[in-house]
């Protein structure tokens, strides 16, 4: 099997159900079709660095799953008709790996996280704040 | 006047690819800040002459950079904002 990561950008002015049905849609999708899904990350609403349909903040969605090579054809056709999702990128990382092998690794995250969770909010700030400093600082660079 | 041609070369200091020096270091498209050492303030990719990478390794940096413009983790360019 395939170990994919797909991130995919949702409209962030979605009710919090409609976002959690995208969420639940595409995670029965792959394992619908004999994937098999490792974690979900959410990272929420994100500034980003253009704007998507004049969009200038997006909620980012990680996957990462193992499955069969045609698993991301499914997802991406129905990524590709789905108004609320954006932006949708898929990377192979990893060939021939052992899906059980990848859960197990990441439960063992899981345990050591407590302790590193505090950390990781506070980083994802500072991308936001740095993401948002940046156009002003060129903007100031036009006008001088 | 060979002395004077080579007085007039700049000095510079070949710099080390900063992942070969430290291999746990990773090139990874999701993380926008480690690229961002990458391009210029307009978003341009600097070029591996001056950021002093590798050629392995400046190409997975421009694939990286590539991808998170993608999903917008990084600009193409600052100019369409304003």
């Amino acid at each position: 099997m395939r170990n994919y990561e797909t991130i995919f950008v949702v409209n962030p002015t979605l009710g919090e159900e409609e976002y959690k049905e995208v969420l639940k849609k595409y995670s029965a999708l792959v394992e619908r079709q004999k994937g098999i899904l490792i974690r979900i990350e959410e990272w929420g609403v994100q500034r980003l660095a253009h704007a998507i349909k004049r969009f200038d903040k997006g909620s980012f969605v990680l996957m990462n799953y193992c499955g069969p090579s045609g698993v991301t054809s499914e997802l991406e056709r129905d990524l590709k008709l789905d108004d609320r999702v954006f932006r949708f990128q898929s990377v192979k990382i990893a060939e021939d790996v052992d899906p059980q092998e990848l859960i197990l690794k990441e439960k063992e995250k899981k345990k050591e996280q407590p302790a590193v969770e505090q950390e990781a909010p506070s980083q994802s700030e500072a991308v936001v704040q740095d993401q948002g400093n940046q156009p002003e600082k060129e903007v100031s660079d036009h006008d001088g | 006047m060979m002395d004077k041609g080579r007085r007039k070369m700049p000095y510079h200091r070949r710099k080390v690819c900063r992942y070969c020096a430290d291999s746990s270091l990773v090139i990874d498209y999701k993380d926008p800040r480690t690229l961002r050492l990458f391009t210029t303030e307009r978003g341009k990719i600097i070029p591996r002459r001056i950021s002093g990478n590798c050629a392995k390794h400046q190409r997975m940096v421009t694939v990286a950079i590539k991808r998170a413009r993608n999903v917008a983790l990084l600009p193409y360019t600052t100019a369409t904002v304003k």
